[in-house]
């Protein structure tokens, strides 16, 4: 079986850890977390994540935030087969269009969407 | 005749669960009451993190004396008085954060509510018990003159 390595961007340390011991544990999937832009686009290109779940805001040192790291990624050809997962804390100001049309593949609220949901998203897509 | 419990036996409760209800109280001594993901270690001292803008965190870094039980339906309650001590050195706080989500995986499907609610960073604390005892909820009755309660830690008296 092909390994699945995620690639989860997000700054949240004890969201990320929990996500990451869940996916193992419920999927078997490997884990690699990520807290800004540059860091998460470096690990995209190097470990070749199948799936990148990442925060939509969370402004680095850089000004660079989550939807900058879609718009980049989908802009990449070498990377348009990667599926992009964007979370986000708000549901209003047009936060899922905004994700949509810079190429995320699904948008989930974190106020709306529990993990079992994630999990089960994610299963259909490997 | 009520069951005494050992100290292992109530580690091996403690960390089988992963929710407790901590009470703490504001300086001016306003309770609150709070459900919170907890995690122990082998000295049955409790860890959290709450956003550093919630009211239990204020509470807890305004007056330090807190409560809480942990307990489940026919097996046992465990209460637990104890001073909550704000984890501020980088390392020890990522490796409370490591342990909570550990206890967050014990449930399948548990998604801690704090995630669900924007709010600061997360402030981490030990909680250092002063009281622990244990309720016998194995049997449906209980004989008046039966101690129900066993006293594991007790160092309030000292």
């Amino acid at each position: 079986m092909k390994k699945v390595l995620i690639l989860l961007n997000d700054n949240d340390p004890l969201m990320t850890r929990v996500c990451k011991n869940k996916f193992q544990k419920e999927g078997g999937w490997e884990t690699k977390i990520t807290r800004s832009y540059e860091e998460a686009l470096r690990a995209v290109r190097t470990e070749k994540p199948q799936l990148v779940i990442t925060d939509l805001l969370m402004p680095d040192e850089s000004g660079h935030t989550g939807l900058d790291l879609i718009q980049t990624l989908r802009a990449d050809n070498t990377l348009k087969d990667v599926v992009i997962v964007a979370l986000s804390e708000l549901t209003h100001d047009n936060e899922e269009e905004k994700a949509l049309t810079a190429g995320a593949t699904y948008f989930y609220a974190k106020s709306e969407v529990s993990i079992a949901q994630i999990i089960e998203k994610i299963k259909t897509l490997m | 005749m009520s069951k005494t419990y050992t100290t292992q036996d109530v580690l091996e409760f403690l960390q089988e669960h992963f929710i407790m209800e901590l009470a703490t109280a504001s300086a001016a001594s306003r309770p609150a009451a709070s459900v919170m993901l907890y995690a122990t270690d082998t000295n049955l001292h409790f860890y959290c993190a709450t956003h550093n803008d919630s009211y239990k965190a204020k509470n807890m870094l305004d007056n330090p004396q807190v409560a809480l039980t942990v307990w489940e339906h026919q097996k046992m309650m465990v209460q637990v008085d104890g001073v909550a001590e704000q984890v501020r050195e980088q390392g020890k706080q990522a490796e409370v954060l490591d342990m909570l989500a550990d206890a967050a995986t014990h449930d399948t499907s548990f998604w801690p509510p704090v995630f669900r609610i924007k709010g600061g960073d997360y402030i981490v604390f030990h909680i250092i018990p002063t009281w622990i005892r244990v309720l016998d909820l194995t049997q449906d009755t209980m004989r008046q003159e039966d101690e129900p309660f066993t006293t594991i830690i007790d160092i309030t008296a000292l």
